[in-house]
């Protein structure tokens, strides 16, 4: 009985199975895509309507003084999010990548930032910097980037906040 | 000898799809769009599925024009590595299709004849990559030759394949791995020598990363068995004695060792090798082999009475694992099998997104140790952790769903109350008819412009001053005759000395007229975008209701989609189970054959006991008599 099953079980997976499945497979994947993305949509359009939308992005160019282990982000006083970097995550940002830090919701205005980074320094010193910036919020999504770039000249890295354009 | 290939396969095929897709390395920024940026970023950290939904996102959403072609092809390679095939030919033809630079028209066209490699259209690579992709750019060159390399093998044209081994530095993962598959393509083709030359430049590389070792031991176990099939055993001895006793090879290694040791004649030195090797699980290979060849081992070396007792334990352990793989196969038909294998996925919280998810070691995996290294148990294995990864996510979002509908009524109710104060508004904007009194404004500053006409711009004093001037004007008309002529003279003075004063900087004043009436126009042109947002939240309501059924109807996909993730489950689950099954079947009918060939050996063993007992019978005086090196009762249940 059960090597009857068994082969039942064997015959019908091989009919199921290789290019069909494969196929299947397929449709089912670009199938959730589309569910997902038209989800992430409508949870953005509800969590972070465009008029009040901030992103704060992080890029990293190119990263021969400083390595990010990890960074505190504060929007208008108040802890916004922190992250830790993976090893991954730093060799996609060194790769040019651009990390979606937070997205917010602001009112029209002026507001201010400050980002705490710990990370690694030129000579594999241990580094922790603050920086601070300010953007005006009008309609429409906003984006801030906080830039971190080598200064070949001091041979130090330099932090800073700006507007993306 | 196949362990880890399929392995390889995909780490080596991943290599190729991130340097092909994102080239640089160490140079300064030249990401000018974030959604780009972004996407590049989910991809590399290998988050696939979000990097894909993103630039899904982004190019629906507009968010990218300088990087849409370079987005396309990271969308198309992303599609081809995540077994979305058709998709991604149809990313790769359509941008084709377009107007694109050469490089990224380069980068489709690899990209493509990658794809057609790994559907194992190798002609068609080979044209795409030759007639299309021709001189690859320098940025480019590795990934061309090494894709080029691969499909050559594929050909078995390995004269070809092995000129574009250059391209490669020695040091590059993709080297060794290349140059292990030609020399083994050698070895069984035209040119053994080179071969056997190759491997043993690979298996005497420098100890280096996992990759590297893997690959090093199993160029000298390739050596070896080369060796040993071509009259070169006292070379294949001296290159095992130094194999290593631990690893994923360890076991053919010692079979191997002491195989060749019997070839040399040196079974005292072969068996301590091959009891080393009984002591591992029974449910390997090379230990089923050992167990078989150690009772001849005694035999061969006049140890009848142990030749026997490893015979009969040869013949104990084989039926004791008949027995147990009878029990898996319950398992396996019962699912139960499966589900040890898979244990609990860990859904971790933690920075990595993709949780391992390896078979675990649960009792039966040396069976199916071998079939786990094989691509065809890591496709279907990988295809249902990222089964299980696809629920886990849509049963995320179920578990949103009722968040989503507090926000929408919450949006509602706000809408609710903020609708009749804007409504208000805007009724109150409309009748206040600003920008109607702004044009008729515009029109008398134009026509008193036009007439050079200097009272709309006079200031208080002088209107007061050329009213009062009026008045007299009005006043001396009414006095006749009475009326002196100075009088009407002084009159006619002061108006002409009003009109000279207001004429004389006539053009600031109307410049400043105008700069304010330029003002007012720029402020109505605010209110107007003001008043637009306004009209576009009151009308929000309407988007709301289209968000709702957007809801409702992503309610219903999600159910759908859930239903059909589990049936795909459970059909790769099948899958995979036939296959566990046929596995196991494998090993019963192997098991049966080793088990035969004990018996016959020990029946070979009993018969040659009995024929030399009965010589020594029938010739009592040629010799003292001798005792038997074992009772002469066959075993029970052993037949030839």
């Amino acid at each position: 009985m059960r090597r009857a099953f068994i082969l039942l079980l064997m015959l019908v997976a091989a009919q199921l199975h290789g290019a069909e499945l494969d196929k299947d497979l397929a449709d089912f994947k670009r199938d959730v895509l589309e569910v997902n993305k038209r989800l992430l949509l409508l949870e953005e359009e509800l969590l972070f309507p465009a008029d009040t939308q901030v992103g704060i992005y992080v890029s990293l160019d190119v990263g021969h003084f400083f390595q990010p282990d990890s960074i505190t982000l504060e929007l208008d006083g108040e802890v916004l999010t922190s992250h830790l970097y993976t090893e991954k995550e730093i060799r996609a940002l060194k790769n040019g990548a651009v990390q979606r830090l937070a997205l917010a919701n602001v009112k029209n205005g002026d507001h201010e930032l400050t980002a705490f980074i710990t990370g690694t320094g030129p000579a594999g010193r241990e580094m922790r910097q603050g920086v601070t910036g300010h953007f005006d919020k009008n309609h429409g999504r906003h984006f801030v980037q906080l830039h971190i770039e080598d200064d070949t000249a001091k041979q130090q890295p330099r932090f800073r906040f700006r507007d993306w354009r | 000898m196949r362990m880890r290939g399929s392995l390889k396969g995909l780490v080596v095929g991943l290599l190729l799809l991130s340097s092909l897709s994102w080239a640089r390395l160490d140079e300064p920024h030249q990401v000018q769009e974030l959604a780009y940026g972004e996407v590049a970023y989910l991809y590399l950290k290998g988050d696939y599925f979000a990097a894909l939904t993103r630039a899904q996102m982004a190019l629906e959403r507009g968010e990218v024009e300088i990087h849409k072609a370079d987005m396309e092809v990271l969308l198309g390679a992303m599609y081809s590595a995540y077994g979305m095939p058709e998709d991604a030919e149809q990313v790769f033809n359509q941008l084709l299709d377009t107007q694109v630079s050469g490089e990224v028209a380069q980068r489709a066209w690899i990209h493509l004849a990658g794809l057609y490699y790994r559907q194992q259209k190798y002609q068609q690579a080979l044209a795409m990559l030759d007639q299309q992709v021709g001189e690859p750019p320098a940025k480019l060159e590795e990934v061309y030759f090494s894709l080029r390399a691969r499909v050559l093998m594929r050909l078995q044209r390995y004269e070809e394949a092995a000129e574009l081994l250059d391209a490669f530095s020695e040091d590059h993962p993709l080297n060794a791995y290349l140059r292990y598959n030609l020399a083994i393509s050698w070895i069984n083709g035209k040119h053994p020598g080179l071969g056997q030359e190759w491997l043993w430049q690979l298996a005497n590389m420098p100890p280096g990363d996992a990759q590297v070792n893997a690959i090093k031991e199993k160029a000298m176990l390739a050596l070896a068995i080369y060796m040993l099939r071509s009259d070169q055993e006292d070379r294949a001895l001296a290159l095992l004695r130094d194999a290593r006793l631990e690893g994923p090879f360890a076991d053919i290694s010692l079979l191997l060792y002491a195989r060749a040791l019997l070839i040399e004649n040196q079974p005292r030195k072969a068996l301590p090798v091959l009891q080393q090797l009984d002591t591992k699980s029974i449910q390997r290979l090379p230990v089923q082999e050992a167990q078989l060849a150690i009772p001849y081992l005694y035999e061969q070396m006049g140890d009848q009475r142990s030749a026997r007792q490893a015979f009969e334990t040869a013949l104990d352990r084989f039926a004791g694992l008949q027995q147990y793989l009878l029990e898996v196969e319950a398992d396996i038909a019962s699912g139960e099998w499966f589900t040890a294998m898979v244990g609990e996925p860990r859904w971790s919280t933690a920075m990595d997104p993709v949780p391992p998810f390896l078979p675990r070691r649960v009792e039966s995996f040396p069976t199916f140790y071998e079939w786990f290294a094989t691509t065809e148990f890591q496709r279907g294995w990988n295809n249902y952790h990222e089964l299980l990864r696809q629920k886990n996510l849509l049963t995320q979002w179920q578990e949103k769903l009722p968040a989503f509908e507090t926000l929408m009524a919450a949006h509602r109710r706000k809408q609710d109350e903020t609708r009749p104060a804007a409504r208000a508004l805007l009724d109150d904007l409309s009748q206040q008819d600003f920008q109607g009194r702004m044009t008729r404004l515009q029109r008398r500053y134009d026509e008193a412009v036009a007439k050079q006409d200097p009272l709309p711009f006079a200031t208080d004093k002088e209107r007061k001053l050329w009213e009062a001037q009026q008045n007299a004007e009005q006043r001396t008309e009414g006095w006749g005759k009475r009326k002196r002529p100075d009088v009407t003279a002084k009159l006619d003075f002061y108006k002409g000395v009003l009109l000279w004063e207001m004429q004389e900087n006539i053009v600031p004043r109307q410049w400043e007229r105008q700069h304010q009436l330029n003002e007012i126009d720029g402020l109505l042109d605010e209110t107007r975008v003001l008043r637009s947002r306004v009209l576009f939240a009151t009308y929000r309501s309407e988007r709301l209701e289209d968000f709702s059924q957007e809801l409702n109807t992503l309610t219903g996909e999600l159910e759908r989609l859930q239903k059909r993730g589990a049936l795909l489950m459970r059909r790769q689950q099948y899958g995979l189970q036939a296959s566990a099954y046929e596995q196991v079947t494998e090993t019963r009918n192997r098991l049966k054959r080793f088990s035969a060939s004990a018996h016959e050996g020990l029946a070979d063993l009993y018969h040659r006991a009995l024929r030399s007992s009965r010589e020594r019978e029938q010739a009592p005086d040629e010799a003292a008599p001798q005792s038997s090196a074992f009772p002469l009762q066959p075993p029970m249940g052993s037949s030839r």
